[in-house]
């Protein structure tokens, strides 16, 4: 399969999520190929809690491989409104395809003028490879 | 004497390959002067096998076991019948002295054998899953109290409620492991030796609730209503459970407990002074994560056949390291094996068998002692029943050993406020009528 | 070849059970038991003859790799040969028959071997007092934790953290967080040791103690312990070191003479009883003398050439586990020393710590780096970093090919702060031509790696079965068999 590994259309956060704005208010969030491909297969996410109020940085899940364990951070403040149960019952979806199928959530922005601070594809490219 | 495997010569050789002239040359190159031990240990010489065959069989000697007494020591570990084929399979050096199996391909005897143990619990507390076994009972139990504090919302740090009679070194052991996290342990009172089931506690401050079945004094009851009343007010209820009563009782899972831990020594493995004993741990599939210990799960190698593993691996501390659910690594791996010999020989008409055999036994036997002495606390029993002398239990164990009998264990010994009249009894399948009767006799004889 | 378990044999009917006829008065379940209490259904156990319950176990013990096979490197983990004559007399009646709560003076043998196996532990690590308690070494570590907690309640001093290396065992951590104290990690040097300089940046009023394992888990016995170890007893700290790795120090260096307070052993590691495919063990916990007073009850004392159980601790941190410990194990540790004497424990941890350098010397190759520069004493980590980047091929395949060449795989990935560790310890036992047996065949996997890393990358395949699936085992766990 030809993946890209940083598409165009979303913004990065340093923790290794994405964030791809759906509407003025809304967000869906989920890891980048970078962050699936370090962790290997991916076995469970606990399952984020929605209506939760959450503030950029806040841990919001828990995602596991065989032998290792990392945390999900918020990208953004805001509240999350839905979950893809979709993911969260078949994690190697991230795996396979961390962009589209394998989005995590969506939050309701609190503050949009966050997403300034957010890296572009570019920047995330040499964030990641550049280190 | 030692067990290295070189000569002189390879010795020789070695050193060469790796560039020093002699031995203390390359440990004087590992670790700093200061840092070193010049004097002399004070072990004694090298000695031969035959030798120390001959000091050790001496310190056996010592020991109650080869003095042809009559014994009938239990509270918690219990000498019952090993069946021939659990020491023909455990002895087997491909299971005893291998590691823990962390290479599965290299590892499916230690992994299979696991699983098995595993299922056998499972199936036995009626729970969902088990895992590869704790240390013992008693750090099970305090285990499953930081697991149900890890589950619960209540705050913290939160209480325990202990339904006494609960065994008091279990007991011990868990505020040893729950002190730390300010967690209290608050024991209601038994009356007369039975569990006090009317109401639970009025304050969201309690968390879990802790019973024994048989309880510390071998009495049977029916824990079915308040396991209910906690599961309503959000209290999870944790178990110990005698792993041959579970094989006659309703099991705990079936009537709604969370948790169900205990020592399963009497599952094959013998006395040994105490140690190593079997802890065994399980619970309900939806607390799985929080559970702690190894696991082992079914998976399929890349031929797709059957394979065993170690799984969930992320719970534990070579991987969440300070967040892991416990720190345990090794367990007691070879006497869960012997206990999943033990349950497949008897297998469960079997098990159901020995326990009905164990359960008319201690029937007899305090039927017998209770016509003779009183019996404070009421049945049915299990194992254990206490029965109060005329006279300090001590003296009377003393001089029934001199007629060749061990009569019990003078409950202070362990229970500290009881009263020193008080001698508890334990009866297994190894108990003959006889020996039971010869008890009876002697107790008569020096309880005057 | 598919794993077969007990429960593949199973048929309703098929029995192996056999029991002496009821010598008491006979009586229905129900007479004793309130009818809501039985059991309603029987629980799924096997339900086999003996001859299947032996050729199963027979053919389980097959899919096992174990010492007696061959090496067993597993670094930290001291796979040695498990003498049998341990075996032999820890099956003596006189122990396996004697229950814990057998009158004192009918288990004087029991409780003499116990005192005189903590005169010796003592001896060997220069330490003060001893309890044989704990039933594995993360359960000593558990222990010396809460002695120290207890230590620093007493003096009423509140101190929060313990400084952990970042090299250390996920043991260490899980340990500190379980006795309430706050883990905090100090960064190794590029040598793999902690440094004066480092340790002193994090040292507050806060820091209760300093945990490490010595020589650490690189195998490098660390070099600025000495003046770590009085920064820490200027601060009033305690210094903690985790024996996991004595079985290079006997006779060579004593934790207790270069200032450590406590210190936790493994008797399954150094001192020869087997690991049983995971347990049991026995992690024994010693301490300096100030310090005794807060250990667990009960100890094993000595009056006028009688032993017994001493629950009389003044500040005792409580009871930790059912009993005494781990007995079976002590007798076969105690047996270990008792042969051995001082000079055959202090031949064998030489011997470990020159077999360890001759096999990192043999197994030199431009695909893999040393973790450190310093000569290492009983193991040693190397990184195969270069010969992934070279490759592909990955630690996991070089110990996935070492099973199928018949050997077992050091551990793999650890430390952490090694990329690609392979962390070896071939410890004392093993002969020369076991060693470079070992060598040739880890030289001829890097050379198979370069000429067709396919060859590597898929195995094993002469192993029972081939590589496991281990992501699917964790994404639907199957913990139990279920009756089809």
């Amino acid at each position: 399969m030809n993946l890209q590994k940083y598409p165009n259309d979303r913004l990065y956060y340093e923790q290794h999520e994405w964030v791809k704005q759906v509407d003025e208010k809304t967000v869906i969030v989920g890891i980048s190929y970078h962050a699936q491909d370090s962790l290997g297969d991916i076995v469970y996410i606990s399952e984020p809690e929605v209506e939760k109020e959450i503030q950029k940085g806040d841990e919001i899940a828990e995602i596991e491989s065989v032998k290792a364990v990392s945390q999900i951070y918020a990208p953004v403040s805001g509240r999350i409104v839905e979950v893809n149960k979709n993911a969260i019952d078949n994690p190697e979806i991230i795996n396979r395809d961390p962009y589209e199928e394998g989005w995590l959530v969506k939050i309701e922005l609190t503050n949009p003028s966050e997403l300034e601070e957010l890296m572009d594809a570019n920047a995330y490219r040499s964030f990641v490879e550049e280190g | 004497m030692d067990f290295v495997s070189h000569n002189d010569r390879d010795i020789l050789e070695m050193l060469k390959v790796i560039g020093v002239d002699n031995l203390d040359e390359l440990i004087s190159k590992t670790i700093p002067e200061k840092a070193r031990f010049y004097g002399h240990l004070n072990l004694g010489k090298p000695k031969s096998e035959l030798e120390v065959v001959k000091e050790l069989e001496k310190l056996s000697r010592l020991n109650s076991p080869e003095k042809g007494l009559k014994s009938f020591l239990g509270a918690g570990v219990y000498d019952h019948f090993i069946p021939s084929v659990v020491e023909a399979v455990t002895s087997r050096p491909e299971f005893f002295t291998s590691y823990t199996p962390y290479q599965a391909e290299a590892s499916q005897g230690t992994l299979a054998a696991i699983f098995e143990f595993q299922t056998i619990i499972a199936e036995l507390t009626g729970m969902d899953v088990a895992n590869a076994s704790m240390y013992d009972g008693a750090t099970a139990l305090a285990e499953a109290v930081l697991m149900a504090r890890r589950l619960s919302k209540s705050s913290f740090p939160g209480k325990v409620l202990i339904l006494e009679p609960v065994h008091p070194l279990y007991i011990e052991v868990t505020k040893s492991y729950t002190e730390p996290h300010g967690i209290e342990l608050i024991a209601k009172k038994h009356i007369n030796g039975i569990p006090m089931l009317d109401e639970l506690p009025d304050s969201s401050d309690f968390f879990a609730l802790v019973i024994q079945q048989p309880t510390f004094f071998g009495t049977i009851h029916d824990y079915t209503d308040i396991i209910r009343k906690a599961k309503e007010s959000g209290i999870l209820t944790i178990v110990v459970h005698d792993p041959h009563l579970l094989s006659i009782l309703e099991p705990p899972g079936t009537i709604g407990a969370d948790i169900c831990v205990g020592e399963a020594q009497s599952f094959g493995n013998p006395l040994n002074f105490g140690g190593p004993l079997l802890g065994y741990f399980a619970t309900k599939k939806e607390h799985l994560r929080q559970m702690p210990g190894r696991i082992v799960g079914e998976t399929v190698d890349a031929d797709g056949n059957r394979a065993f593993v170690m799984t969930l691996q992320t719970r534990e501390q070579h991987i969440r390291r300070e967040r892991a659910t416990s720190n345990i690594c090794t367990n007691e791996a070879l006497c869960a094996l012997a206990a999943t010999v033990y349950a497949s020989w008897y297998g469960p008409e079997g098990l159901k068998e020995l326990a009905k055999t164990i359960l008319l036994k201690t029937d007899y036997a305090s039927n017998l002692l209770g016509n003779l002495r009183s019996i404070p606390f009421r049945g049915p029993f299990f194992k254990d029943f206490v029965v109060a002398l005329k006279n300090d239990a001590e003296k009377v164990v003393t001089d029934s050993i001199e007629k060749g009998v061990i009569p019990g264990i003078p409950l202070k010994h362990i229970l500290k406020d009881a009263d020193s009249n008080l001698l508890m009894v334990s009866v297994t399948e190894k108990n003959t009528r006889e020996d039971i009767d010869l008890l009876a006799k002697i107790i008569e004889e020096v309880d005057r | 070849m598919r794993t077969p378990i007990i429960f593949d044999y199973s048929k309703p009917g098929k029995k192996a059970y056999n029991l002496p006829e009821i010598d008491v008065p006979e009586k229905e379940i129900s007479e004793l038991i309130p009818e809501n209490l039985i059991r309603k259904t029987k629980p799924r156990l096997p339900e086999v003859s003996e001859f299947e319950i032996v050729r199963h176990y027979h053919s389980l013990a097959r899919r096992n790799y174990a010492i007696d096979d061959g090496i067993y490197p597993l670094g930290s983990c001291t796979m040695k040969y498990n003498p049998r004559v341990n075996e032999r007399v820890a099956k003596l009646s006189g122990f396996t028959n004697l229950h814990p709560l057998t009158p004192q003076e009918l288990s004087q043998g029991a409780l003499k071997l116990m005192f005189d196996l903590g005169e010796m532990l003592k001896e060997i690590t220069g330490m003060d007092a001893v309890s044989l308690a704990p039933a594995a070494g993360a359960h000593g570590e558990l222990t010396g934790l809460l002695i120290m907690r207890t230590y620093f309640k007493h003096k009423n001093e509140k101190r929060t953290k313990v400084l952990i290396p970042d090299s250390a065992h996920g043991t260490n951590p899980a340990s500190v967080m379980m006795a309430g104290f706050e883990p905090i990690q100090i960064k190794s040097n590029e040598d793999g040791y902690i440094t004066l300089k480092e340790v002193k940046d994090h040292l507050d009023k806060d820091v209760a103690a300093l945990m490490v394992t010595n020589p650490n888990t690189l195998g490098i016995f660390e070099p600025e312990i000495v003046e770590i170890i009085e920064a820490l007893h200027e601060n009033g700290s305690i210094a903690y070191t985790d024996g996991a790795n004595l079985n290079a120090l006997i006779g060579i260096s004593r934790p207790g003479d270069i200032g450590f307070d406590i210190i936790q052993l493994n008797l399954h590691k150094t001192f020869s009883s087997p690991h049983g495919g995971g347990g049991p063990g026995s992690g024994p916990v010693l301490v300096k003398e100030y310090l005794k007073d807060f250990l667990p009850v009960p100890v094993v004392s000595e009056k006028n050439g009688h032993y017994f159980l001493d629950y009389d601790v003044k500040n005792t941190c409580g009871m930790i586990k059912l009993f005494y410990g781990n007995f079976s194990v002590m007798i076969k540790a105690f047996t270990y020393i008792l042969m051995l004497g001082e000079k055959g424990l202090v031949k064998s941890s030489k011997t470990a710590i020159l077999n360890a350098n001759y096999l990192k010397k043999k197994i030199e190759n431009p695909y893999f780096k040393n973790a450190s520069n310093l000569t290492p004493m009983h193991e040693f980590v190397v990184s195969a970093l270069p010969l992934k980047k070279e490759t592909g091929v990955r630690a996991l395949d070089i110990a996935k090919a070492l099973l199928d060449r018949g050997l077992h795989a050091p551990t793999m990935y650890f430390p952490l702060i090694v990329e690609e560790a392979l962390m070896i310890e071939p410890t004392e036992t093993e002969s020369k031509e076991s060693l470079d047996k070992f060598a040739e065949v880890i030289q001829d996997i890097v050379k198979q790696a370069l000429e067709n890393r396919d060859s590597i990358i898929n195995t094993p395949v002469k192993t029972p079965i081939k590589r496991v699936n281990e992501a699917q085992a964790s994404r639907n766990p199957k913990l139990k068999w279920l009756a089809d």
